[in-house]
């Protein structure tokens, strides 16, 4: 018969291996698995997932991978538009280390965007091994909300 | 002794901790606790949970309670404590204000095995809490480097395209702009591409640390970080700060030689 303690430490030394290894083992299929790829991909690209699956998403460390570019401009951003080189004037842009999609925030001008009521459009594209996905986001000012919207 | 080996440990991985997450205090408290509820985010489509302001202001600043923990250090303050920091860097790692920052990812591992330090040691004997208390260090180390090394393996970053433009062409700051004004595009490229390809490798080795012996692991894992640090941005302190510490407060464990960890 084994100690309650004892087997209270078994159980939770077993859990702690069996989620570091469960996280492992997807990064270990992530360069061949176009599921786990586009799974990766919606969280750089803020594709909304159900709760339980975007926590898992989030959870998985996979910082600094993958490859972002990110557009912005007063005006809509079509395929040719961001596709010209070089860029319109009126067309900023960035490569990005991770999670591209963290732009639609405009952390640093939030409250004058806001205030101003400008809309802005935004384009983030990211690549891995062949796959790519691109959104495009509108973002604009209502009441005291920064309205953040894929773009149809 | 002992328990005050298991003490230190759990203060220097704490503090560690603490200090990578609050040591960009200057942004998150301005984000988080004024322009996020003058300016609400509202993204289509996500949980409005993951939006709300109040909860990551709450869940930023939570892991302040944990100071007491670490100056009256019991079983229980430590276990609560780390729960805390666990549930914090979650709610951290899927809030839309603050879900690209690998601050948070890191904390969150970290805290993970400082939660099962502060669970198993009151009841586990030494020879058990030291083999996992170091493996898991190990293992927490390489799962982050292991998930960073596997997303570079693309054309993009083995070939040097990110590193390019994200780093020698993207960046304003030392030493950067010396390194355009002195190179030509060429070999600015050819220069993104071997730090890139070391990168990955540093990444890989990282990744490896769980096959490593410890002492081997926390040498090459200390020393890899630091130098990820000095060529990248005091920035990634946020990020590696807890890492460091963990396999610091791992490392202090291990010093307890043949005393009994237990807790008095």
């Amino acid at each position: 018969m084994v100690p309650r303690d004892i087997r209270r430490v078994r159980v939770a030394t077993m859990l702690v291996y069996a989620i570091v290894g469960a996280f492992a083992l997807a990064s270990l299929a992530l360069p061949w698995s176009r599921a786990l790829q586009r799974e990766a991909m919606a969280a750089h690209q803020l594709e909304p997932r159900a709760l339980p699956r975007w926590v898992a998403l989030q959870l998985w460390p996979k910082m600094y991978g993958f490859a972002h570019r990110v557009y912005v401009s007063e005006r809509p951003l079509s395929p040719a538009v961001i596709a010209a080189e070089p860029l319109p004037a009126d067309v900023e842009s960035a490569w990005v280390n991770h999670y591209p999609a963290r732009y639609v925030r405009f952390d640093t001008r939030r409250r004058e965007l806001v205030a101003a009521g400008t809309e802005l459009h935004v384009v983030v594209r990211s690549r891995y091994r062949g796959l790519e996905a691109s959104t495009a986001y509108t973002v604009h000012g209502a009441g005291r909300r920064l309205v953040v919207e894929r773009a149809r | 002794m002992s328990a005050l080996r298991v003490t230190l440990a759990f203060r220097v991985v704490a503090a560690g901790w603490l200090l990578g997450w609050f040591c960009k205090a200057g942004y998150y408290a301005r984000a988080l606790l004024w322009d996020d509820f003058a300016a609400r985010l509202d993204v289509a489509g996500f949980s409005p949970l993951v939006q709300y302001p109040l909860l990551i202001a709450v869940a930023w600043l939570a892991p302040l309670a944990v100071v007491p923990a670490l100056v009256w250090p019991r079983p229980r303050a430590q276990q609560a404590a780390a729960a805390l920091m666990l549930v914090a860097s979650l709610v951290a790692c899927i809030h839309l204000e603050t879900f690209n920052d690998a601050t948070f990812v890191t904390s969150f591992w970290v805290a993970l095995w400082l939660l099962w330090l502060a669970v198993v040691t009151p009841s586990a004997d030494e020879a058990t809490t030291l083999a996992h208390a170091r493996r898991l260090a190990q293992c927490v180390v390489g799962l982050v480097f292991f998930g960073a090394a596997m997303g570079k393996l693309t054309p993009e970053h083995i070939d040097g395209d990110v590193l390019l433009h994200v780093y020698l062409l993207g960046k304003d700051r030392f030493p950067y702009p010396e390194l355009r004004a002195a190179l030509s595009p060429e070999r600015l490229a050819s220069l993104a591409r071997l730090l890139s390809r070391a990168v990955i490798v540093g990444e890989l080795l990282l990744a490896a640390s769980p096959l490593m012996p410890f002492r081997v692991a926390a040498l090459v894992g200390a020393g890899m970080m630091t130098l990820m640090i000095a060529g990248s941005s005091l920035y990634l302190v946020s990020v590696l700060a807890c890492l460091l510490a963990l396999l610091g407060g791992a490392a202090l464990l291990s010093a307890a030689g043949g005393t009994r960890l237990r807790r008095t």
